[in-house]
């Protein structure tokens, strides 16, 4: 996915114009915040459990060549192949040679970060293979040409009226704003998807050493028609997914479902190891899974090593200020909120996101919100230093983002939890409905200089469009 | 291919070695995990208590729950589950819990199907049994505290009935039922894993929040999920 971080000042404030946008951020991050707190309030000790979560996988960072080797012995027993790829390119051009050697022209995919990461799509879509999402969210991302905003909540930026005009005018359906009809409306052209696609591409959540398991969690059941229904089943996992045993699989799973959607446990868990064993009925024929790199070993051997403990489970983006108020698009690649200001740093260099990590008001909301208790903020403190040394922090810049972080995460003008942000907004707004001087010295001239739109029916992306045409 | 994975593998892995992330804490494996889940008393003592359990979980889930006092009973809620359907065929497990299903369901018109899928006509297969309503299913274990359903592959035991057909019907005899996932995967996560190639948790029927939050049940997977129990 292309990178676009270092625009984030003026994609922010495109953002907090965006009314659509800003009352369907309040309703997602709302709910899933409170569904949260709801689920991790009645488990056995929530501190002890995200302790125990936080050792597990800090333990398989430490230990991960010899996790991963295990691993792979463990799944090649049983008929996996298993291959390593150094990048993006590698790992992209891996996927077109299977997809070569079995014959694939129809590929299905399940909804996995990493393959955002790498593009994917785009690579498989330029050597002539049909690629089609098949999670919900991720499929009307993919048939408006958009990009997912939530690691969880792929389409948390949109309302059902868009859905119901993007359907109507690239599937010809007729119009229902019903996000019912409309589910059984996709169901149906995924069905058709399914059944005829001769390679499944998912991600995996956990990587099972002891075992040699592939863990895939989700709760619309794509996940398992794209490793039970092809007869190829392509899996792609960052080498940090891998962990050491089923004992802190239990613990991750429960920690990550309830941290994600507030669920016990997602309707999906699919733990899958290889290819249909000889008198299995179904299931199928060969599994190949691709263990990617992509920037993760160096970022290990730096003080950032923590930030692989990630289980993206989303809490972070919820229970963010920042996030809340701006969304996921501003931060201008695949991962988004605190946890995207860290890794998008990382794996693309500082200086091409150079704001991303005075995005944030070190609040610790995230931090708190964490089920594997990633010390965020400090993270955050570090990439700034390091911006510094490199001499690639403009000090105006800077400064200016960060007392804007601070004042979206304050609780005068921003409730903790969302709603609020719809007031604060209307705030900025004079009576002839043209956006008013965002309260941030950086921010506030970069508004001024230009001509607003008034609070239109523009979705972000529109205003953002039409923002790079203009300049 | 293979070459160039061959290499990447062996610079990861050499990259991996030389540098071993240090943290602060200790990181040692506990002996025995703090279990995620709360259990009462009588839950893990009394066995009617966690049945109870187990129902208010799946009822939480919109799954239809029944208890019948025996096998034959079970026979006879699945017939009448078919009859509600209309149903004209159903996929099934080859190994199911309870006999006589496949006679059963044959004498009152819906025809069993039991799925065997390689590579010949894969395609056409799927698209045959596609309209088929009703999939019928076993269970390895079940979990109270969170509602779950285990089902692993085996022979008899596929991935199909469980996932294509709009309602699913598992047979979940009683001793199936474990009050944790945690202290079940301790004691036979490990052996069930290494035995299956597919083992699959199910929590409720497919579900998705995708559009404005809104729960809408059925996106792919099964819409209705019914659990018959028998002693
Ligand atoms: S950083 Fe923590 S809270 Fe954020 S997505 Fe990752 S695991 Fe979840």
């Amino acid at each position: 996915m292309e990178l676009n971080a270092n625009a984030f000042p003026q994609a922010a404030t495109i953002a907090l114009q965006d009314v659509q946008l800003q009352t369907a951020l309040a309703r997602g991050t709302g709910n899933a915040y409170q569904a949260r707190l709801r689920a991790m309030s009645e488990v056995t000790d929530a501190d002890a459990l995200r302790r125990q979560a936080r050792a597990a996988k800090l333990r398989a960072l430490q230990n991960l060549p010899e996790l991963l080797e295990r691993f792979e012995v463990n799944i090649a027993q049983r008929g996996a192949t298993v291959l390593w790829a150094e990048d993006a390119d590698a790992c992209n051009r891996l996927v077109i040679d299977i997809a070569r050697r079995h014959s694939v022209e129809r590929v299905v995919k399940s909804k996995s970060m990493a393959t955002e990461e790498i593009g994917l799509n785009h690579a498989l879509e330029s050597a002539g293979l049909s690629v089609v999402e098949t999670d919900l969210g991720e499929y009307i991302v993919q048939l408006d040409g958009d990009t997912p905003s939530h690691i969880v909540m792929p389409i948390v930026h949109k309302t059902r009226e868009q859905v119901r005009d993007l359907f109507a005018e690239k599937l010809g359906m007729t119009p229902s704003d019903d996000p019912e009809v409309l589910t059984a409306f996709a169901r149906q052209k995924l069905r058709e998807a399914f059944l005829s696609a001769e390679m499944g591409i998912t991600g995996a959540n956990f990587l099972i050493a002891e075992t040699g398991t592939v863990v895939i969690v989700t709760n619309e059941g794509n996940g398992r028609m794209c490793s039970s229904l092809p007869p190829v089943h392509v899996v792609i996992a960052g080498i940090e997914k891998v962990i050491e045993s089923v004992a802190d699989f239990a613990t991750l799973v429960q920690l990550l479902t309830r941290s994600a959607t507030g669920q016990r446990l997602s309707s999906y868990v699919h733990l899958m190891s290889g290819p249909a064993a000889p008198d299995d009925p179904d299931g199928p024929s060969h599994v190949y899974v691709i263990l990617l790199d992509n920037g993760r070993s160096r970022i290990r051997e730096t003080d950032y090593a923590e930030a692989l403990a990630c289980i993206r489970c989303g809490a972070c983006l919820n229970a963010c200020p920042v996030y809340q108020n701006v969304g996921g698009h501003a931060y201008g690649w695949v991962y988004s909120g605190p946890i995207g200001a860290v890794i998008t740093p990382l794996l693309n260099g500082v200086k091409n996101a150079a704001p991303l990590p005075y995005a944030s008001s070190l609040c610790g909301a995230c931090q708190a919100a964490c089920p594997v208790m990633i010390n965020i903020p400090d993270l955050l403190l570090r990439l700034r230093a390091d911006l510094v040394e490199a001499g690639e922090s403009s000090p105006a810049l800077s400064a200016g983002i960060a007392a804007w972080a601070r004042a979206m995460s304050s609780p005068r003008l921003y409730e903790l939890g969302g709603a609020a942000a719809r007031l604060a907004t209307r705030a900025l707004t004079a009576a002839n409905g043209q956006v008013q001087r965002i309260p941030v010295p950086l921010l506030g001239n970069w508004t001024t200089n230009r001509d607003f739109p008034p609070f239109a029916a523009k979705s972000f992306r529109q205003l953002w469009r039409e923002r790079q045409r203009g300049s | 291919m293979t070459l160039e994975t061959r290499m990447a593998r062996a610079a990861i892995l050499a990259r991996l070695r030389q540098s071993r992330p240090e943290f602060d804490e200790a990181l040692s494996a506990p002996e025995s995990p703090l279990p995620v889940t709360r259990l009462s008393a009588a839950e893990l003592n009394d066995s009617e208590a966690l049945l109870a359990r187990f129902r208010a979980e799946v009822e939480r889930l919109s799954v239809t729950f029944q208890h019948v006092p025996d096998s034959e009973s079970a026979l006879d809620a699945l017939l009448a589950v078919a009859r509600a359907q209309s149903a004209q065929s159903a996929l099934l497990w080859q190994n199911l819990p309870i006999y006589g299903v496949q006679e059963a369901l044959q004498s009152v018109g819906v025809q069993p199907i039991v799925p065997q899928v390689g590579d010949a006509a894969r395609h056409d297969i799927y698209r045959a049994w596609n309209d088929v309503p009703l999939g019928i299913s076993g269970v390895d274990a079940a979990f109270a505290t969170t509602g779950t359903l285990v089902l692993a592959t085996d022979s008899g035991q596929g991935r199909l009935p469980s996932l294509l057909p709009p309602t699913h019907v598992a047979l979940l005899p009683r001793q199936k039922l474990f009050p944790r996932l945690e202290d079940w995967l301790l004691t036979y996560g490990a052996q069930t894993l290494m035995r299956s190639r597919s083992v699959v948790f199910i929590t409720g029927p497919s579900r998705t929040g995708d559009i404005e939050m809104q729960i809408i049940l059925g996106v792919h997977g099964p819409k209705r999920l019914h659990i018959i129990v028998f002693d």
